[in-house]
This record gives structure tokens, C-alpha cells and sequence, in this order.
């Protein structure tokens, strides 16, 4: 009995003194991790301050105007480059009229605008637009019938005809 | 252990008793002692485990918390421009010295040293590391490969300490305000030395007003205006009148930060803040608002510059004066000395002194660099001084004061300080008053007139309703003359005039005559242009959109009952 209390003791600081050991190189190995860690922290750290000082080096006004001379030929704004939301054109009233058609009283504006798209979906044949019986003195001759082929209408013609 | 279980308690006497209690209480005492001890050690482990367990990490974290931008452990901090672009960093790099006690062949070690660094000179080095010192450096900030190349000869005795080294990615853009370091990292000048102390400190990166792009077109523009008419130097800055804040300076010829010594000392000289010049014909802006803001004259004021004053051993003259009676705006327009004398002499010494003073101009400036230079204002302030110092002669103040006292007229009459330091949205001081409102709005006016009808034709760009003054100022030579021909032109302008936000302050020094100019060196032909092509280019930077001059609104606004003469005229654009 006595001879076990003490193997039960002996075996428990066998136990202990195995565990510490097994903590402490642990310790030791994540604190070794640690100062990897921090020492390569530190190294990516340094890397960036150097690009850091490098890409404002790069940056360096003279050297944008020169590459923009060499290949983008990018100018200061030109101040009649410039326009306010007051100079744009009124929104027309009507958006059913195709473009170059004139309509009285407008000098012409309206033609200048490109009508609102209506894509067409391949297969699927496009219902009539609603375009409202044209009030007397309106052309339509302009308005094209819906083509057998979908194809997205592009309005160039009208546009520069008006020109 | 079976002695005490097998044998019962015996009873002692005498000494053997007196024995025993001695011994039983040293044990009591000892196992106390040790008690005491081992909850030291367990409270002590308590805290370094329980209470302290997280201390490795806080320590990280506590390094890049202090230093977010710049976690490098550099000492020096950064500095940048009001978008963050560096302006000066400091990089880390390996600097080579040497322990001489411990160099066994000194003459050995310096020959191998100088296959290595071959611009060190071979008698200096020998003399160096022969000597009984234990500490001399060899080179400082080596590159990598010249670190690596100094390690592989394996000189015993020479060693390597982490050093830091000042960089300036933008080279001379802004070397006047900036400035530079030593080689121990000690700010020099400009903003490395007024804020050595903040910059030791390490942390964020200092944030100036500067904005590079700002301070490249006006450098670049400068450098063209100066070399198409020969000049031997230039300045100019930019100001956000409603903020005070530098958004550009420029001083030409300007110099390398890496390398300031050694070289002239003429292109460390800080014209902007440090020359002190008379200013000419743009202080009869201030000769302007300070007669109409005290009452003295008014718009509709004339004055009869038909022919020259003569005071003492003075003759006060025109440069290709009209030789008539002369209404206020036409002082300005046609750059009348005659009637800006007559102008500040009828308001009279005392307000003149008032209102220059409010201005800023004979006090030396508060600016967060150490090149300032202190105005030269007349010790006795006699009739002739307030006439002469009517059209800007007689008072030299520098182009920063020149330019402080018309950011407060474009902001509407409130003194700020100029600063090159970044202001928070809103921050700007609450200033003090020089002038009201409705004579600033009239100098305004003035200006606006001088650029449309009088000398400032030149810097005219379309769209952003520029006004200025023309100043040509001839120099002082060594012996208190005045050189002739040589001459200081400047364009101090704001823009737009309908509502200024900006001032412009160009000058070049001793311009050239040049055919294009049909031989003229006055600022009309030399700065105007200069200024010209710098407003458009920096007024879609700083957002300006541009304003249509003839618009009716417009021209209500800037309307001066002046009336334009009839038929060409090739102004003298003094």
C-alpha cells in the first residue's frame, strides 16, 4: 500500500515534470513562431515604406506629364469643355416621335435626341410599339416598320440628315 | 518514516525537551519564511499567466497602433502634401564604421575598402583607421550592394549599424518648403527643421497645404516665363484666400534636397519668404483700399496726375504717363505713380500706417517656416515716405506679406494667416477685419479692371475672370542705388473676380528685354503671361468651373464707372 501511494506519486511527478517539459518547448517553439512572425512583419513592412517612397517617386508630376505627352495626350480642361445641367435642352414632351421629324415650335431640338431603345429579344417577336395616332401635320413617314429580322434600331440616319 | 510510526511518543526532560523546542520553532519559522515565499511566487504567477497572459500580443499591436501609417520604426516621420503623395520619408539603410583599436593592417584595410567605395580618399581613410579611437565612420547610407560588398571583404574591425536615411521622392518640387536634413537626420530648413521636434516624435506623417500638382505647374510655368526672357530667378505661390492655406510656393533656381550643401547658396534662398523686395506698382492696391475704406476718396475720386511732384530732391513721375487728371480706376489702370502719391498723401501718414499694418506688412509674418524675413519699413515715416509707399516704394516686404495682404481683399477684407500646414473642412481662424466688405469688393472690382482694360491684359484667361496688379520694381543695388534695368516683375492676381478664391502671386527676377516684348521688362509683358497660363491649368485641379465674362450678372458685378479710351493702344503694361 505504501510502496503504491508512492509509485502513485512518483508516476504523477514523472507525469507533471513530462507535461512541463512538453509545455515549455512549446513555449519556446511558439515564441521562436513569434519572432518569425514579427521579423517578417516587420521585413513586409519595410518592403511596403520602400514602394511606399518608390510609387511616389513614380508619381512625380513631371514624370505623369511626360508619360502622358509619350501616350495618353491628355490636355487641361478647355473652359468651353465645360457645360451646366441649365444649357442642356429642355426634356421633350413627347417621346414617341422619331428622330429628324420636326415638330413646330421646337427649332428642331427634338431631332437632336436619340429615341428610347427597345431592345429586341431574338425569338421573340416585339409587340407594336404604342405609338399614338399622329396628330394631323406630324410626319411618319420616318417611322419604320418593325423589321421581320430583330435588330436594334440605331437612328443615324435621321440625325444626320438634320445636320 | 517507520522510526515515527513504530515507536510511541516518548516523554523527554530537561535539555533534550529545551532542544527540541528550539528546533521545532526554527522549523516554524523556516516553513513560514518559505510559505511567505511560495505565495509570492504563486500570486506573481497568477498575474504573469492570468492577469498579464496577453502580453506579447498587445506589444504588436501597441507598435502598429502608434505608427499606423508608418510601422517601420523609423524615428523621423513622414511628410506629405495635402493628399497624402510623399514629400519626404525616411528609408533604413546600413551605414559602415569601423573600431580602428581592433584593424590589424590599416593600410591593408583601406586599400580593400577602396576597391569597394572608390570615391573615399585613400590618405583620409588610412589616417582614420589608424588611429586610437574606437569608433569612425567609414561611409554612411551605403546601398545593398555596396553593404554586401564591404561584408565579403571581411575586414576584422569593420562593422555595420541600421541607420536611416532621409529620402525626398519628388526630388526639387518642393525644396523650399520642405527643406532638408543633416546627416544625423536634424532638420535643416524649411518645414524639416520649424517641425524637427513633431517629425522626432515619429507617428503620422506631418500633413502640409502644399498640393503637388499645383506646385508642379507652377514651377513648371515659372521655369518657362524666367527662361524665355533670361531671368536669374522667380517666384510664386498660390493661396486659398477663404482657408489661408499654401497650396503651392515655388522659389527658382530651387536645388536638390539630397544634396543642398556644396552647392550656390543663392538657390537655397527662399524668395518667397525670406527676400524682402520693394513691390512697386501692386501696393497701389493697398494705397487703393486703404483711401477708399477710410473714406478719403471714393470711386469717383480724381486726381491730377498731369504733371510730376517733385518733393526735396525727389521727383515723383509717371512711366509713360497720361499727363492729365486722372479718376481713381485710371490710377490703377494706367499704374499711375503721381496719383497713388496723391492718393495716400490725402489719406494721410497716420491712416496709411493703420491700414498697412492691418495688412500685415510691417510686422515680420508668422509662418511655420524658418526663412522669414523681416520687412523694411522707413524709421521715420515723413510725407515723402507715405507718397513713395503710395505706389510701393520706400517699404520692402516680402512676397509672402505681399500676398497675405490680397488674400484678405479677395476674402471679402479678413486677415488670416497664411499656413502651409492642411486645415480641416471648415477650420479656417476667425481672422480679424481690415477693410469692409464693400471696399473690398471695390478693390475686387479694381483689379478685374486692370486685367480687362489696363496692364494685367496678359494673364486675361478666358473664363476664369482673373484680377490682378502688375509690380515692377527696380532693384537695389549694393550701395542703396537703384540698378538700371535691373528690375523685379511681378503679377499678383485672384481669381475668379465674381467671387475670388484663389490668389496667384508671380514674380521674375531681372527679366531681359526680348523683341517679343518689344524690349519691355515690365510685369505686363513678363508675369502677366505666365500667370495666363497658370490659372487655367490649376483652376480645374482646385475645381473652379469657368464663368462667361460677358454675361449680364457678370458684368453688373464687376461694372466701374470708368470709360475705356478710344482707339489702340499698345499699353506700357507696367
Amino acid at each position: 500500500m505504501i510502496g503504491r501511494t508512492t509509485f502513485l506519486w512518483l508516476l504523477l511527478a514523472a507525469l507533471a515534470g513530462y507535461a512541463l517539459f512538453q509545455v515549455k518547448y512549446q513555449v519556446v517553439s511558439l515564441e521562436e513562431e513569434l519572432a518569425r512572425l514579427n521579423a517578417a512583419t516587420l521585413r513586409e513592412q519595410n518592403q511596403i515604406h520602400v514602394l511606399e517612397a518608390e510609387w511616389s517617386y513614380l508619381n512625380q508630376p513631371q514624370r505623369l506629364e511626360e508619360l502622358n505627352e509619350r501616350f495618353v495626350h491628355l490636355k487641361p480642361i478647355n473652359p468651353a469643355q465645360y457645360g451646366t445641367v441649365a444649357s442642356l435642352p429642355a426634356r421633350p414632351e413627347r417621346l414617341d416621335v422619331q428622330p429628324g421629324t420636326r415638330l413646330p415650335g421646337t427649332d428642331g431640338m427634338i431631332a437632336r435626341m436619340a429615341p428610347p431603345r427597345r431592345p429586341q429579344i431574338p425569338g421573340v417577336t416585339p409587340t407594336a410599339p404604342t405609338i399614338p395616332a399622329p396628330a394631323a401635320g406630324y410626319s411618319t413617314a420616318a417611322a419604320p416598320a418593325i423589321p421581320a429580322v430583330p435588330v436594334i434600331p440605331v437612328s443615324v440616319a435621321p440625325m444626320s440628315a438634320v445636320r | 518514516m517507520s522510526m515515527f510510526n513504530q515507536q510511541p511518543p516518548q516523554k523527554l526532560e530537561g535539555a533534550t525537551k529545551q532542544a527540541l523546542e528550539t528546533g521545532r520553532t526554527r522549523l516554524l519559522m523556516t516553513g513560514a519564511i518559505f510559505l511567505l515565499a511560495f505565495t509570492v511566487i504563486g500570486a506573481r504567477l497568477a498575474d504573469l499567466t492570468v492577469f498579464q497572459g496577453g502580453a506579447e500580443p498587445k506589444l504588436s499591436a501597441a507598435q502598429s497602433a502608434a505608427t499606423p501609417r508608418n510601422s517601420w520604426p523609423t524615428t523621423r516621420a513622414d511628410i506629405v502634401d495635402r493628399n497624402g503623395n510623399l514629400l519626404a520619408t525616411s528609408l533604413v539603410t546600413a551605414s559602415a564604421y569601423a573600431n580602428p583599436r581592433q584593424i590589424l593592417d590599416p593600410k591593408d584595410a583601406a586599400a580593400k575598402l577602396m576597391t569597394v567605395l572608390p570615391d573615399l580618399s585613400l590618405a583620409e581613410l588610412q589616417t582614420k583607421l589608424t588611429g586610437n579611437r574606437s569608433f569612425v565612420w567609414i561611409r554612411r547610407h551605403l546601398t545593398p550592394k555596396q553593404q554586401y560588398e564591404v561584408n565579403r571583404l571581411g575586414i576584422p574591425g569593420v562593422y555595420f549599424q541600421r541607420d536611416e536615411r532621409r529620402v525626398y521622392p519628388q526630388g526639387p518640387l518642393a525644396a523650399h518648403v520642405v527643406g532638408f536634413t543633416g546627416v544625423d537626420n536634424d532638420g535643416l530648413a524649411g518645414v524639416e527643421r520649424s517641425f524637427d521636434e513633431v517629425l522626432k516624435g515619429g507617428g503620422r506623417g506631418l500633413a502640409l497645404s502644399i498640393d503637388l500638382r499645383i506646385q508642379h505647374v507652377l514651377r513648371q510655368e515659372i521655369m518657362a516665363g524666367m527662361k524665355r526672357v533670361n531671368a536669374i530667378g522667380g517666384s510664386g505661390m498660390v493661396i486659398d484666400v477663404h482657408t489661408g492655406e499654401m497650396l503651392g510656393m515655388v522659389s527658382l533656381p530651387d536645388f536638390d534636397p539630397h544634396n543642398p550643401t556644396g552647392l550656390d547658396p543663392k538657390t537655397l534662398f527662399n524668395r518667397n519668404t525670406l527676400g524682402v523686395y520693394e513691390q512697386g506698382s501692386m501696393f497701389k492696391l493697398f494705397t487703393a483700399a486703404l483711401a477708399l475704406d477710410s473714406g478719403s476718396a471714393n470711386m469717383n475720386s480724381s486726381f491730377d496726375a498731369s504733371k510730376p511732384i517733385k518733393i526735396s530732391r525727389f521727383t515723383i513721375s509717371d512711366f509713360q504717363g497720361k499727363n492729365r487728371v486722372l479718376t481713381l480706376p485710371e490710377v490703377l489702370v494706367y499704374s499711375s505713380n503721381i496719383g497713388a502719391a496723391k492718393m495716400a498723401l490725402q489719406a494721410g501718414t497716420d491712416t496709411q500706417k493703420k491700414y498697412l499694418a492691418g495688412f500685415g506688412l510691417l510686422r515680420k509674418p508668422s509662418f511655420e517656416l524658418p526663412e522669414v524675413g523681416a520687412p523694411m519699413v522707413p524709421a521715420q515715416w515723413k510725407e515723402i515716405n507715405t507718397m513713395t509707399i503710395g505706389f510701393g516704394h520706400g517699404i520692402a516686404v516680402s512676397p509672402l506679406q505681399m500676398a497675405s495682404g490680397i488674400v484678405a481683399i479677395a476674402n471679402g477684407g479678413v486677415m488670416r494667416p497664411v499656413t502651409l500646414l492642411k486645415r480641416a473642412p471648415g477650420e479656417a481662424p476667425e481672422g480679424a477685419r481690415v477693410i469692409s466688405q464693400r471696399t473690398a469688393l471695390e478693390v475686387q472690382k479694381l483689379m478685374r479692371l486692370v486685367v480687362t482694360d489696363g496692364s494685367g491684359k496678359n494673364a486675361n484667361a478666358p473664363g476664369y475672370l482673373v484680377g490682378g496688379k502688375t509690380g515692377t520694381a527696380e532693384k537695389v543695388n549694393e550701395h542703396g542705388g537703384y540698378k538700371r534695368r535691373a528690375v523685379l516683375s511681378s503679377f499678383v492676381s485672384a481669381f475668379p473676380m465674381t467671387d475670388p478664391r484663389y490668389v496667384v502671386l508671380v514674380a521674375i527676377d531681372e527679366p531681359q528685354p526680348i523683341k517679343e516684348n518689344f524690349n519691355y521688362i515690365t510685369a505686363g509683358w513678363v508675369t502677366t503671361p505666365v500667370v495666363g497660363r497658370i490659372i487655367p491649368r490649376i483652376a480645374p485641379i482646385l475645381g473652379v468651373s469657368p464663368i462667361d465674362a460677358d454675361d449680364a450678372a457678370v458684368k453688373a458685378r464687376m461694372f466701374v464707372n470708368y470709360s475705356a479710351p478710344k482707339g489702340p493702344t499698345r499699353a506700357s503694361l507696367e
